[in-house]
């Protein structure tokens, strides 16, 4: 029987990933694959921003700060030195990483409201710099000229990123790493805790639990993912300037946690998904459209707490006892 | 010796809840604490377990000084609390909160045999094993939380009201239980405030009145005490 299940559950799993490879010979057009590239992006921001407040409880409104630092990281660093993509994106994971580590030393100690507020602040501080320091990034010119990644080539298989189906295919296999890693991770001793912390810090600590240093891991990690999204988000435009990575992207991506659901996996990336996809659809309501969203929005927040992907988990679990 | 604690003051903020406590417990005794609301009872639980920093004083535990050790190593060096208030995880299934217990054990096998143990003395856990912690009524959270803080194999437990809400019969089996864990070599601080019970179970027992120790001596004694027979045990 339960064989049967897992057997039932790989198959399921690879007629999704083939259904996933396909999306480009279906939707050639430029402006489609467009909007499913960008669906990537934010689902490992999304990913990335759940693990600290879905996961760990610490609210965050400042996460587009680690990913503009992860795109001008990649973006400069690839047009100074001259190093690949390939390199490029790990130095953006890790001066994010090194960035939001810093950070959360300082502001983990706060928690709800005031944390909430720090990390706007910081989030904000962070644009500012963006636009100020101009000898190195340019300011509100932004840096253009960001090379695209050089080819790879697999056996069968040649990607030459000239083409956006040649990003999507990227795209699918980093939220895929970055969907198993996490998954990996809530999943061990180390998620465990997250969640104890969540629910009750104090409590945790009273049987030993470091909270502050797993608080402060989760906040590196995610700072570090999203700063990797943010080379890949560089190296796609080709083009990056600060307005990008305001305090606007940073609540777009609490948005999109808090309506698909922030404390399973694949509630950010639904939630990326649709809240990327949607208001595209929506834009022959003109401009209607903004006030459809935030009335949707709303309904989510009071109705439904758990996010829509949540929900039907919850759902689904309590039918089946 | 395996606790001596010498001159714990604590404070929150301005509040002083501590002002300087002695309280031994000998290795293998059970050791209570009494008091009225807001005594401090708990406070010097988390004063011990390095979960309340704001502390000044000698806490001696094994023959070393613990005062000022982050909460996570005190665990590691066999010292398990079981706080009073919200004891358990709710989201989290029974067996989840009894593997978090066992946090810093490393060896599967090891927490295997203390899971058995802990269902040995709890087998109503055994049957809950699979159901969410909050869904249990507030006797059975009160033993999974004392479970919980057996899982990490303690020298020294400290419990934190553990009768608290549950019926009589049950308070008999929970002294049951108290008792055998004392003779299986952990030794126990008690906070009660059900006096009766503590002093009946208890080798020494201390009475705190706004943070300080007001009378102190052999739980046999303290139980013939007029002023605590007033006080504590209503008669
Ligand atoms: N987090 C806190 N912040 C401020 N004051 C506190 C805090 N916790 C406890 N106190 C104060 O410290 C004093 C001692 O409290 P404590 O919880 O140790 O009492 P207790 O003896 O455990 O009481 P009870 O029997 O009601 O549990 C009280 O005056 C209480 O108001
Ligand atoms: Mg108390």
């Amino acid at each position: 029987m339960n064989g049967r299940m897992t057997g039932a559950k790989w198959l399921a799993g690879l007629a999704g990933a083939a259904l996933l490879c396909a999306v480009p010979r279906f939707f050639s057009l430029d402006y489609y694959l467009h909007m499913f590239v960008m669906s990537e992006i934010y689902a490992v921001l999304a990913m990335s921003l759940a693990l600290i407040v879905g996961f760990s409880g610490q609210v965050s409104m400042g996460h587009a700060a680690f990913y503009g630092v992860g795109a001008y990281a990649s973006a400069l660093i690839s047009l100074k030195s001259g190093l690949p993509f390939w390199v490029t994106i790990w130095c953006a994971g890790a001066v994010a990483g090194l960035l939001s580590f810093v950070i959360g030393k300082m502001v983990l100690r706060l928690r709800g409201h005031f944390l909430a507020i720090t990390t706007a602040f910081f989030g904000v501080l962070v644009t500012l710099i963006l636009n100020n320091w101009i000898e190195l990034t340019n300011g509100p010119m932004g840096v253009p000229g960001i090379p695209r990644p050089s080819p790879i080539s697999l056996p069968g298989l040649t990607l030459s990123f000239e083409t956006r189906a040649d990003y999507y295919y990227l795209g699918l296999v980093f939220v895929g790493l970055v969907a198993f890693l996490l998954y990996r991770l809530v999943n061990s001793r180390i998620g465990n805790a997250l969640i104890a912390i969540r629910e009750n810090e104090e409590l945790a600590r009273s049987i030993g639990v470091d909270a502050m240093a797993y608080k402060v891991f989760a906040f590196t990690l995610g700072g570090a993912l999203a700063g990797m999204a943010g080379s890949f988000y560089a190296h796609y435009i080709l083009f990056i300037s600060p307005v990008t990575f305001t305090i606007a992207e940073s609540i777009n991506l609490l948005v999109m946690i808090i309506f698909g659901g922030m404390t399973t996996l694949f509630g950010p990336v639904f939630g990326a998904v649709a809240l990327t996809l949607l208001p595209e659809f929506l834009r022959m309501a003109g401009s209607l459209r903004l006030v459809i969203y935030g009335v949707a929005l709303v309904i989510f927040i009071i109705w439904l707490p758990l996010g829509v992907w949540g929900t039907i988990k919850s759902k689904w679990m309590e039918r089946r006892g | 010796m395996l606790l001596s604690v010498k001159g714990l003051s604590a404070h929150y903020g301005r509040v002083q809840a501590l002002s300087s406590v002695d309280i031994d417990a000998p290795e293998g005794s059970i050791v209570t604490l009494i008091g009225a609301n807001g005594a401090g009872k708990s406070t010097f639980m988390m004063a011990v377990s390095g979960v309340l920093r704001s502390i000044s004083g000698e806490i001696e535990y094994d023959g070393r000084r613990i005062d000022g050790l982050p909460s996570d190593e005190i665990v590691r060096l066999g010292l398990s609390q079981c706080p009073e208030g919200r004891r358990v995880w709710p989201g989290m299934t029974v067996l989840e909160n009894l593997e978090m217990g066992a946090f810093q054990v490393g060896d599967a096998t090891l927490v295997r045999d203390r899971l058995m143990r802990v269902y040995a003395h709890f087998p109503i856990l055994e049957q809950r094993s699979a159901q969410l912690a909050g869904s249990l009524s507030g006797g059975e959270q009160q033993m999974l939380a004392i479970g919980r803080a057996l899982m990490s194999g303690p020298r020294l437990l400290m419990l934190d009201e553990p009768s608290l809400g549950l019926a009589p019969i049950v308070v008999e089996h929970l002294v049951e239980i108290i008792r055998e864990i004392r003779n299986s070599g952990t030794t126990i601080i008690l906070v009660e405030q059900n006096a009766f019970m503590a002093l009946g179970l208890a080798d020494a027992a201390y009475v705190l009145e706004t943070g300080r120790v007001a009378l102190s001596g052999k739980a046999s004694e303290l139980l013939k005490n007029d002023m605590v027979r007033k006080s504590y045990l209503g008669v």
